[in-house]
């Protein structure tokens, strides 16, 4: 019999559970080693039912990890079929395709019993600082190349550690200590998450999740689609390139369609995968472009399967958003985070005040490895982020993350944890884009590398050729600058640091929105005043 | 910087004397006003200190929001929930309450100053938990029927009945509290049934019963004189001085004669502060802590310093603190020292004294009795009223009951016992 959750009920059971998940990240970030949890929140921790439905998700959880980990928890499900799973087992993977589009996320999840049968799943994705293979960097033209391929696998068998696994993990990896002091503090977010719904389900008097999570994904899918049915039918189309890589820009194209309460998003005409490793595998494709359509349509609504029912991807294998074995994706998201642009270039067709100007996105990162004096390798990755657009609101935010919102590393821990020297990191000055509404700055960094030994460096770097454009007549944003040494380089390369070179990271601003003529002189006035132009 | 946010840290501090009166080694102090509802965590007597403290956010309840003070503090928990808190249907069909709240202009609909939204205090009235003709010990009037009005309409468009709104109001907003306590108290690896609620305020009696219910805590304690609660705090309270010394050193390579001589500055510098208050020096109490983790983490967790300091004794207890709090160690991982830290504390003059509260002797306790909505009897009982002024120390009394002061009113369930304790503080036991 199906049970019924009246307006209390449902209230007080949800927020046991955004509760629940929310205690399970904050421990995840206390006991975590690397500087990609602690620092940049590079991570997600969900509960779902038995069917891997996600019930719900961390608050600070990033937007791709919304879309992809509860698939990947089904993909487990593929994998070990609920006979071939017991209490305290705790399952693994970083496939590209079942994951997140890249090796160094590493997804956990946990099956939960109740009176021996599997009720949910704890999951938990997190970034780790390093996953063996030739460093994150655009270089790889095949995923063998990019690092430790972990299938779907049992980390833990019936709460024993497969040692076989964790030192397979071990050999592979350059922060033996950082990866799996990371993968154990997973491991603690998901048995806090088991411990915590189960005392919840007793104290509710559920002996399954299903009803509970119909409930709330009937909820979310109801507001979705009456969000989208308020919007006129009709097919839009959008497009733009970008940097790509060896200077050969890569076209993305997208036609979206409203049809009543439903919106169908076909990325036909995009442009083949290549042999670099900025291929966007579909289950993030999937989860950027769910995240831009829910902005645009009911931003505040709750993250689930429910909400994203009434919307489908299709995007033809092979293309740079679905690509197919072997292709590399390690920097995907120097393609991903244009896809929520995409979107808005659609949708702001019919609800212009809904979008901003582009981004001067995707984020930035240097990722640095080496070996320190007295032999020990370390690695690590640093973010930074351009400016935003500028929207109807007002200026586009400085410096901020999106869509993604990973945080910039501290000047202090980044100096503290690998061998190099800040000079400095400042706003960079006139980088946003003129409008009515300016777009935000980005920053400048110069790095110094004070190690006797080399560093190799790779980046994540876009918008080097093609800035981020204003809208409704603003105007575009400074493009992206990268320099070795005082001399421009290509920024999908791999490079090797002597002690004393210098990198300098320029990211760029965010567009402008409306027209420069109607801009505020008084706004005027106070950037001028700040420094900002 | 030396003083902050003193008015909540002292209702924390009433908390932990209260409780310390009543015999009670660990308190969930718990005070709830108009718009917002503070948790504080007393154990063995004394309450829980932080080491960092978030100062002026922009936006009240959201972490991040504000400036990073380096300041030990008394850990307070502050939640959106009060007498205030507007009720409404969420976009999903969902009751939720707060956390905006009506305030006290226009207030909630019952005070009749043209609020509209339903309130948790309009759902307290409509359940019978307030009296309105003695409402601030009727010095304020309030109305019952525009209340049962607005209730009725929030529940039409939930698609429940008007008492299911009125109570599920006060379950929620009760949830919202008992969900922060929950994972504060896990947070310190303990359990809620090892604390007493204790409730200070002018809504927290109103609310206690239900939020200790939730959180599986069977003793309620409601002292005496609420409203100064903070005051009584300030005077009672021991003086104490915290200082911390910088000392990042892998707990393997630690020079113990280096730590000796940093505690004995931190202990110096801390003593001069003391002896300036006044406070008796000969009954001081030290405590010697440390920041420590595993080398490589971000964050760290402050232990108590066994008294025989070294490097195995140390770790012992770094890692039962870790574990109580995390489950499990981190395989081949480093501890590392990041800080040092040291509290002195010494009674104030006087501070062993007792409240006295003087009632109205004589007078007639038993008020009446009310129809009063309480789940745990599946819906309104005829309960007794107490004029909590006039009930001797020593009485005892079964639940359901409510007790009517003129700032707050008490109100126990059914299957409890109430004790009128020496110092006029009821505690109200949940009975097995």
């Amino acid at each position: 019999m199906t049970r019924k959750f009246d307006a209390v009920e449902i209230e007080l059971l949800w927020r046991r559970l955004i509760s629940l998940v929310d205690e399970a990240a904050a421990a995840l970030v206390r006991t975590s080693f690397s500087t990609l949890v602690r620092e940049s929140y590079d991570f997600s921790c969900i509960v779902t039912d038995a069917s891997g439905q996600s019930l719900v998700q961390a608050t600070e959880s990033i937007p791709s990890f919304i879309g992809t980990l509860p698939e990947t928890v089904k993909h487990f499900l593929r994998a070990f079929p609920e006979d071939k799973l017991s209490p305290g087992d705790v399952l693994i993977t970083n496939d590209i395709w079942l994951g997140t589009g890249h090796l160094p996320d590493i997804t956990v999840a946990k099956p939960i019993f109740l009176d021996g049968k599997l009720v949910a799943f704890s999951a938990s994705t997190a970034h780790a600082p390093d996953i063996g293979g030739k460093i994150r960097s655009p270089e790889p033209r095949e995923v063998f190349e990019e690092g430790l391929q972990i299938p779907p696998l049992k980390l833990m068998h019936a709460g024993r550690v497969d040692d076989t696994l964790v030192a397979m993990i071990r050999q592979n990896v350059r922060t033996p200590e950082q990866t799996l002091g990371d993968l154990w503090a997973q491991v603690v977010a998901l048995d806090l998450m088991e411990e915590r719904l189960l005392v919840l389900m007793a104290q509710a008097k559920l002996d399954h999740l299903r009803d509970l999570a119909a409930d709330i994904h009937g909820r979310c899918e109801a507001a979705m689609r009456e969000a989208i049915r308020a919007l006129p039918d009709g097919t839009y189309h959008s497009s733009l390139q970008t940097d790509g890589v060896a200077d050969r820009p890569v076209t993305l194209k997208m036609a979206l369609t409203i049809a009543g309460d439903s919106i169908m998003v076909d990325y036909a005409g995009t442009d083949g995968q290549v042999d670099r490793a900025i291929n966007c595998a579909l289950c993030y494709t999937y989860a950027m472009t769910m995240y831009g359509i829910k902005v645009c349509t009911s931003a505040t609504l709750p993250n689930n399967e429910g909400a994203w029912r009434p919307i489908t991807v299709l995007a033809p294998p092979g293309c740079i958003v679905n690509p197919q074995f072997p292709a590399s994706g390690g920097s995907r998201m120097l393609i991903g985070h244009y896809l929520p642009m995409l979107v808005f270039g659609c949708l702001g067709q019919v609800v212009p005040e809904r979008v901003m100007a582009a981004c001067g996105s995707p984020m930035w990162g240097m990722n640095q490895s080496g070996v320190r004096e007295g032999g020990k390798p370390y690695a690590n990755m640093f973010f930074f982020n351009g400016g935003m657009g500028g929207n109807v609101r007002g200026d586009g935010l400085s410096c901020l993350s999106w869509p993604s919102n990973v945080s910039s590393t501290a000047v202090e821990i980044s100096e503290q944890i690998a061998p190099v020297r800040i000079r400095h990191k400042k706003l960079r000055q006139g980088s946003g884009g003129d409008g009515r509404h300016r777009g935000g700055l980005g920053q400048e960094i110069l790095f110094e590398n004070r190690s006797p030994t080399p560093i190799a460096v790779s980046f994540l770097a876009e918008r080097t050729i093609f800035a981020a454009f204003g809208i409704e007549g603003g105007g575009p944003g400074a493009p992206g600058v990268l320099e070795i040494n005082g001399e421009r380089v290509d920024p999908k390369r791999q490079y090797v640091l002597a002690q004393g070179d210098t990198v300098s990271m320029a990211t760029p601003g965010g567009g402008g929105h409306g027209p420069p003529a109607e801009r505020d002189p008084a706004a005027r006035q106070a950037d001028r005043e700040a420094g900002y132009v | 910087m030396q003083l902050l946010e003193s008015g909540p840290a002292a209702g924390a501090l009433a908390g932990a004397w209260f409780g310390r009166k009543a015999g009670l080694d660990r308190v969930l102090a718990f005070d709830m006003g108009g718009t917002t509802a503070k948790l504080a965590l007393v154990d063995d007597g004394e309450p829980l200190v932080a080491w960092g403290f978030e100062a002026a956010r922009t936006r009240r309840f959201l972490r991040g929001s504000g400036l990073p003070v380096q300041i030990a503090t008394v850990e307070l928990i502050e939640i959106g929930a009060g007498g205030g808190s507007i009720a409404r249907a969420s976009g999903l069909g969902t009751l939720q309450v707060g956390p905006d709240s009506a305030g006290a202009e226009p207030g909630p609909v019952c005070y009749g100053r043209g609020g509209t939204a339903p309130t948790v205090t309009d759902s307290d009235l409509a359940l019978g938990y307030l009296n309105a003709d003695f409402f601030l010990g009727g010095a304020m009037r309030i109305e019952a029927g525009p209340a049962q009005a607005a209730l009725g309409a929030l529940a039409a468009g939930l698609g429940i009945d008007a008492s299911r709104s009125a109570f599920g109001i006060h379950d929620v907003v009760n949830e919202t509290m008992a969900g922060a306590a929950r994972v504060a108290i896990a947070e310190r690896g303990r359990v809620p049934r090892d604390y007493a609620l204790l409730a200070t305020g002018g809504a927290a009696p109103v609310h206690a019963w239900n939020v200790a219910e939730k959180l599986g805590i069977d003793r309620v304690l409601c002292p005496p004189g609420a409203g100064v609660g903070s005051t009584i705090g300030m005077l009672m309270a021991a003086a104490r001085v915290d200082r911390v010394a910088s000392f990042t050193t892998l707990l393997a390579a630690v020079d113990w004669a280096r730590v000796n001589t940093i505690f004995s500055a931190l202990e110096a510098d801390a003593r001069e502060v003391v002896r300036d208050t006044g406070a008796d020096l000969a009954r001081q109490s030290i405590q010697r802590l440390a920041d420590m983790r595993y080398v490589g983490q971000g964050s760290e967790i402050t232990i108590a310093l066994p008294p025989e300091m070294d490097a195995a004794g140390v770790l012992a207890a770094f890692e039962a603190a870790y574990r109580r709090l995390f489950g499990r160690t981190p395989p081949g991982a480093q501890a590392q020292f990041v800080a040092l830290r040291l509290a002195l504390s010494a009674p104030m003059p006087g501070a062993g004294g007792a409240l006295i509260i003087t009632g109205a002797a004589g007078g007639v306790a038993l008020k009446g009795h009310r129809p009063v909505h309480f789940e745990a009897a599946g819906g309104v009982v005829e309960t007794p009223v107490y004029d909590r002024y006039a009930l001797p120390p020593g009485s005892v009394l079964p639940g359901p009951a409510i007790f009517e002061e003129n700032e707050s009113t008490f109100v126990v369930g059914p299957n409890a016992r109430i004790t009128i304790l020496p110092d006029g503080a009821m505690l109200a036991e949940r009975l097995p």
